[in-house]
């Protein structure tokens, strides 16, 4: 048989399978339509707005205006009257009161009908360049894997015997939501609240600060855990799931970082989209290439400390006391300024008022009684316990190295090391001088016991054992 | 051959004309000063919880809304909004402030100037002028972000990439209260007005500009332009709180003439902006 019989077949097959899912769709739609029963397929959840979810078909210019939106319209007529001084004005505005309503009524149904049919664009550009949950899809310009993300995305289900599909729905999307906002059934339970991955911040990573983290990073934190948080190792997992996962949480992170650049072309800069390839390439791309070149922007320290290369036992001991006293005082200090959040102890308390860039504008006063129906109310961040011994980001000193050279992205905690068109707040060496003296935190007090043998011996003369 | 001689030709005389009004451009000044139509409400004092040997010296207060001498409101910014691809011609002069620092210094625990523009050619010089450590958290829309530390004493240069189209905030994560708002713009047309309200834009290209007016605390001011005895006026329409300003319908057209434009020495900003959140 020949290749192209063979391309043709798997042609038809393929064709086949997706007029059946098309069939498929449309029947659950149907359903879903008919109201008879409320099963249709899972949406990603737009960051922006429910409306068009709920009235998907509904034509941007049969919506009405509201009672509660009218009463605004009048409270703010009214509000204007009362301002007015001059008798003769306010006489005026009386007489003119119900068209002013109407005008003014007529403007809001105006800007509510525009932005509904921003958002039906937001949406046929987001499908188009994602599919849905169920039926995902990606330009290659995207540099994604499609098959493994085949693998992760779906409802739950195992083929073919061992084939596992929908690992994202079966491990992962009741913290981190179908959209992967991070607020799914259990986010609220939980202290620091999942991560909301669309606005494409990842805090624990190898590369600089605002990097994306690499394959290899996020594998780490899928395989590893996050110790101190609710993200739970998976290990157990095969090395292709995980893989697969990873592939997906990228896709969505990517989908949400399009969606807020497109929300912010239509929305903040006012501007009309084309619903064209090219332009949608055209904000793909952005996000693409700051995935696909993650690797190139890996943090390598290029020294080591001197006690590590040292060979002889008290040398080491003593090159590494010495480190942890310049640490310590670098910690103190105004030039590595840690004490400032992490407190003279280290125990975390030395700041009260942080919070991370997912919780900094959701300023309860700010947005008043509408603070009540968030989701996810505000969390607050606390600087790390360093007395603890448990390290988000991973306990390695090059994990911790790492943390303090580049900061953390999304956290406020800022970056030491240089970046590009500025020096190093400190070098290196310094670095890793804190790095051992926060190694030493959780120990403290002990370093200063004699070595084990002598504690015996003495311990025996005086006729008890420890 | 004779195709080649006329394709020329027509080069010479596009070049030519082209030449001719970079020269023959014509330049305006824009100025004005704004104030606060009504009483200003107190400044609420901040909360110093941190490093008060330098940071608790005198009562500090937030500098939302600044008002000064004669009602003076500070902290406005008027830039010109370009369309898509769209160039303006830049005076000469401007070649020697491409190449000026822009300066936010850390002082006594606040940024140094609370709000200004910056051009993307120019650098922004992040300082700290206090014997205490300070960071600059920038989280530029679409930009890249970053998070210096700045120990007491130092300077870390960082250079803006993408013009944006409405100011920046500019943080500190060790001082919760300290916040400065930053502009990047492509162009050097822009202004934040000083303590006395006043502001001033030089070397305007002669033509109608698109200006977007801004206030951290209200947002977009609705410009709006007349012509009075054949001068050009300026001045920000009043609101309530029903009405909803935008981007778009709050940018107001300015036609720029040579030499001084003065658009108003008192464009009254009504106090109805600054209540309510």
């Amino acid at each position: 048989m020949c290749p192209s019989d063979a391309g043709e077949r798997r042609r038809v097959a393929l064709e086949g399978r997706r007029r059946r899912a098309a069939t498929c769709c449309a029947l659950l739609w149907l359903a879903a339509a008919a109201g008879c029963g409320g099963l249709s397929a899972p949406q990603f959840r737009l960051n922006m707005e429910d409306i068009i979810r709920e009235t998907p078909d509904k034509d941007p210019d049969e919506f009405r205006i509201t009672g509660r939106e009218r009463e605004q319209v009048r409270q703010g007529l009214l509000e204007e009257m009362r301002r007015e001084k001059d008798p003769q004005k306010i006489e005026q505005l009386e007489a003119n009161f119900g068209a002013a309503l109407d005008a003014g009524t007529e403007e809001v149904l105006k800007l509510k009908r525009d932005k509904i049919k921003k958002l039906k664009i937001l949406n046929t550009a987001l499908v188009a360049l994602f599919g849905t949950p169920d039926e995902p899809y990606v330009f290659p310009e995207s540099g994604l894997d499609i098959k493994k993300i085949r693998l992760a995305a779906g409802p739950a289900q195992t083929v073919n015997s061992n084939v596992r599909r929908g690992l994202y729905r079966q491990h992962c999307v009741h913290c981190h939501g179908i959209s992967g906002d991070g607020a799914g059934p259990t986010a609220v339970f939980l202290n620091p609240y999942p991560r909301d991955y669309r606005q494409g911040k990842f805090k624990f990573k190898s590369t600089e600060f605002a990097a994306k983290p690499t394959d290899a990073d996020l594998l780490h934190t899928l395989t590893e855990g996050i110790p101190g948080t609710a993200m739970p190792s998976f290990k157990l997992l095969p090395l292709d799931e995980r893989e697969a996962l990873v592939e997906y949480v990228k896709y969505l992170s990517m989908r949400g970082e399009v969606e807020l650049a497109m929300a912010r072309y239509l929305f903040v800069d006012e501007e009309d989209l084309e619903l064209s390839r090219s332009t949608l390439v055209e904000f793909l791309a952005e996000s693409a290439e700051s995935w696909s070149s993650a690797a190139e922007h890996v943090v390598r320290p290029q020294t080591q400390p001197a006690h590590v290369a040292a060979t002889d036992p008290a040398e080491k001991a003593r090159l590494l006391a010495e480190s942890i006293e310049r640490g310590r005082k670098l910690f103190a200090g105004e030039k590595a300024a840690c004490v400032k959040c992490h407190g003279p102890t280290g125990l975390g308390d030395s700041e009260d008022k942080l919070y991370d860039d997912w919780n900094k504008d959701k300023d309860p006063e700010k947005f008043g009684a509408e603070a009540a129906t968030w989701v996810l109310p505000r969390q607050q961040l606390r600087p790390r316990n360093l007395r603890l011994g448990i390290y988000r980001g991973g306990r390695r000193p090059l994990d911790l190295f790492r943390r303090i050279y580049t900061g953390i992205y999304g956290g406020p905690m800022p970056g030491a090391g240089p970046s590009p068109g500025r020096e190093a707040t400190l070098s290196e060496e310094e670095i890793w001088s804190v790095v051992d003296y926060i190694r030493s935190l959780p120990y403290e007090g002990q370093v200063a016991v004699p070595p084990p043998r002598q504690l015996t011996q003495r311990s025996r003369q005086s006729g008890s054992l420890p | 051959m004779l195709r080649h001689c006329t394709l020329i030709c027509l080069a010479t005389v596009l070049l030519l004309s082209a030449g001719g009004t970079a020269r023959g451009q014509k330049w305006g000044d824009l100025k004005g000063r704004f104030v606060l139509d009504g009483t200003a409400p107190p400044p609420v004092e901040l909360d110093v919880n941190k490093d008060q040997e330098v940071c608790g010296k005198e009562k500090m207060f937030s500098e939302e809304l600044v008002v000064g001498d004669g009602n003076g409101l500070a902290n406005v910014f008027i830039y010109v909004v370009l369309e898509r691809n769209q160039k303006i011609a830049i005076h000469p002069d401007y070649e020697a402030v491409a190449k000026e620092e822009r300066v936010l210094d850390n002082v006594n625990c606040h940024f140094v100037p609370h709000a200004q523009t910056v051009w993307l050619r120019q650098t922004l010089l992040l300082k700290n002028s206090d014997p205490v450590a300070h960071n600059s958290k920038i989280d530029p829309l679409g930009d890249t972000p970053t998070n210096p530390l700045i120990p007491a004493g130092g300077q870390v240069p960082w250079q803006f990439k993408k013009s944006q189209g409405l100011p920046q905030t500019v943080t500190c994560s060790i001082h919760g209260w300290m916040k400065a708002w930053v502009l990047p713009l492509d162009h050097p047309y822009a202004a934040v007005s000083g303590p006395d309200g006043s502001f001033e834009i030089k070397n305007v290209p002669v033509g109608e500009h698109t200006f977007q007016l801004w206030h951290e605390r209200s947002g977009y001011l609705m410009g709006a332009a007349q012509q009075k005895d054949g001068k050009l006026v300026l001045s920000v329409k009043p609101k309530t709180a029903a009405t909803k300003v935008t981007k778009k319908s709050s940018q107001v057209k300015l036609k720029i003439a040579e030499g001084v434009n003065d658009v108003g020495q008192e464009i009254k900003v009504s106090l109805s902006y600054f209540e309510g959140r």
